[in-house]
C-alpha cells in the first residue's frame, strides 16, 4: 500500500531507479575489470591510478581503470540521489528542503574537491 | 595482488555484508576488524575500504526500502546536513591519529556496540507503542517539524502508521557526532543513530532503520572522499570487498527471515566483544 503524496512518489521512483542502475553498473564494471585482467593476464603494479592518466588508461581498456570507474560510479550514486532530491524539491517549490539539499550537495562536492585536488 | 588475496578480500566482504545485513547494520563493525586482524591491512586502509563497502550495502538495502516507500527522505536529508559535516571532520581527525590509537578507539567502540546490540531488543518492543500512531508528544508546531511528519504502511500491524518527529535540534546535534564516529572508525553509525531516532526523536523503529539505511551511504561518501584524499582507498582492495559485501547483503536478507533475531544478536555481541579484545591487544602492541 502506497501512502506517499504524488510528489514524494516521484522522488521515491527516481531514487529507486538511480540506486538500482548505480549498483548494477558498478558491479558490472568491477567484474569486467577482473575478467579482463584474467584474460589479458595483467599484473597489477599500481594501487591507484593518477587522475591525469585515468581517461587515457580507460580508453586503452586497462583493467585497473575499469575497476576504478566501477568504484567511482558506486561512490557517486549517493551524490546523484541528493541532486535528484534537490531537483524534486525545486519542482515542488519547497524552499526549505531545496535549501537543505543544496547544502548537502555543497558539503559532498567540497569533500570530492578535497579528494581530487 | 595475487588471486588468494582477492578471494580473501572477497570473503571478508561476504562475511561483513552477510552479518551486517542480518543485524540491520552497514557491516563496518565487521569489515574493519576482519581486514586488520585476519588480513593484516593497515587500519586506515581498512577503514577507507569499509566506507566504500558501506555505500554498496546502503544502496542495495535502500533501493528495496524506497520502493516500499518506508524511508522518511525529508528527515534523512535534514540529518544528513549534520552527518556529512561530521564525516568530513572525522576523516581529517583519523588522518592525524596513529594506528595504535585508532585501533584502540575502534576496540572501545566495539565494546559499546556489542553492549548496545544486547540491549536493542528493548527498542524492538516499542514498535507497537501507541505514541507512534498519534501526534508526537514533544513535537512543536514549527514548519520544519511539521514537514517531517510521515506515514507508511506497516505490514505486521496491517495499518498505516503516521508519526511526528520530536526534539529535532537534539537529534541533529547527536547526528553530528554520529558522522564523526562513522568516518573516524569506518562504521555506518546505525547502531547509534537508530536508537537516537527512535528514543530521542520518537520515530518508529522501522522508519528509523530504513531512514538510517538511506543516510549511511551518503555519510560514508563524505568520509570516503577524505580517505581517498589521503591515499587510503586502493581500488584493488576495495573492489573484491565491495562485490563480496553486495553478495553477502543479498544472502543475509534472505537468511534473516528464518533466524531468531534475539539469539543472533547475542551471538554477534559475543563475537564483537572478542574482536574488541583482539583490537585492544593489537593497539597495545601485542602480536595478534
Amino acid at each position: 500500500m502506497k501512502v506517499a503524496s504524488a510528489n514524494d512518489s516521484r522522488l521515491y521512483k527516481w531514487l529507486y531507479f538511480t540506486f538500482r542502475v548505480g549498483i548494477a553498473c558498478s558491479l558490472c564494471l568491477v567484474l569486467l575489470g577482473f575478467i579482463l585482467s584474467g584474460i589479458t593476464k595483467t599484473e597489477f603494479t599500481d594501487t591507484v591510478i593518477p587522475s591525469s592518466q585515468f581517461s587515457h588508461r580507460l580508453l586503452e581498456l586497462d583493467p585497473l581503470a575499469i575497476i576504478t570507474l566501477g568504484i567511482l560510479i558506486l561512490v557517486l550514486t549517493p551524490l546523484l540521489s541528493v541532486v535528484l532530491a534537490m531537483v524534486n524539491f525545486l519542482m515542488e517549490k519547497d524552499k526549505l528542503y531545496l535549501g537543505i539539499s543544496i547544502a548537502i550537495v555543497c558539503i559532498l562536492v567540497l569533500s570530492l574537491v578535497l579528494a581530487l585536488v | 595482488m595475487n588471486e588468494i588475496s582477492l578471494w580473501s578480500l572477497g570473503g571478508v566482504g561476504l562475511a561483513g555484508g552477510l552479518l551486517g545485513s542480518m543485524l540491520g547494520l552497514g557491516g563496518g563493525v565487521f569489515f574493519v576488524p576482519l581486514l586488520t586482524l585476519v588480513l593484516n591491512l593497515p587500519i586506515h586502509i581498512a577503514i577507507g575500504t569499509s566506507l566504500v563497502a558501506i555505500i554498496a550495502n546502503s544502496i542495495t538495502a535502500s533501493s528495496t526500502h524506497i520502493k516500499a516507500q518506508l524511508t522518511n527522505i525529508r528527515l534523512g536529508m535534514l540529518l544528513l546536513t549534520a552527518t556529512t559535516i561530521g564525516a568530513i571532520a572525522g576523516g581529517f581527525i583519523a588522518a592525524v591519529l596513529t594506528s595504535p590509537i585508532l585501533t584502540g578507539l575502534f576496540g572501545i567502540a566495539l565494546i559499546g556496540i556489542g553492549y548496545s546490540m544486547i540491549r536493542r531488543r528493548q527498542l524492538a518492543q516499542e514498535v507497537t507503542s501507541p505514541r507512534e500512531t498519534a501526534a508526537g508528544s514533544g513535537a512543536s508546531s514549527t514548519s520544519l517539524v511539521s514537514s517531517l511528519t510521515a506515514s507508511y504502511y506497516d505490514r505486521s500491524l496491517n495499518q498505516v502508521v503516521t508519526y511526528n518527529v520530536s526534539r529535532v535540534p537534539q537529534g541533529w546535534g547527536i547526528n553530528l557526532l554520529v558522522g564523526i564516529a562513522s568516518s573516524l572508525l569506518g562504521v555506518g553509525g546505525g547502531i547509534i543513530n537508530i536508537p537516537v531516532m527512535n528514543l530521542v526523536m520518537r520515530v518508529p523503529i522501522r522508519a528509523a532503520m530504513v531512514t538510517n539505511s538511506f543516510m549511511v551511504g551518503i555519510t560514508a561518501l563524505a568520509g570516503a572522499c577524505v580517505y581517498y584524499y589521503h591515499g587510503y582507498i586502493h581500488p584493488l582492495t576495495v573492489a573484491p570487498v565491495m562485490v563480496g559485501a553486495f553478495i553477502g547483503a543479498l544472502i543475509g536478507a534472505q537468511l534473516v527471515q528464518r533466524a531468531r533475531s534475539v539469539i543472533l544478536r547475542q551471538i554477534f555481541a559475543i563475537v564483537l566483544f572478542i574482536l574488541a579484545v583482539l583490537m585492544l591487544l593489537r593497539a597495545a602492541g601485542l602480536p595478534i
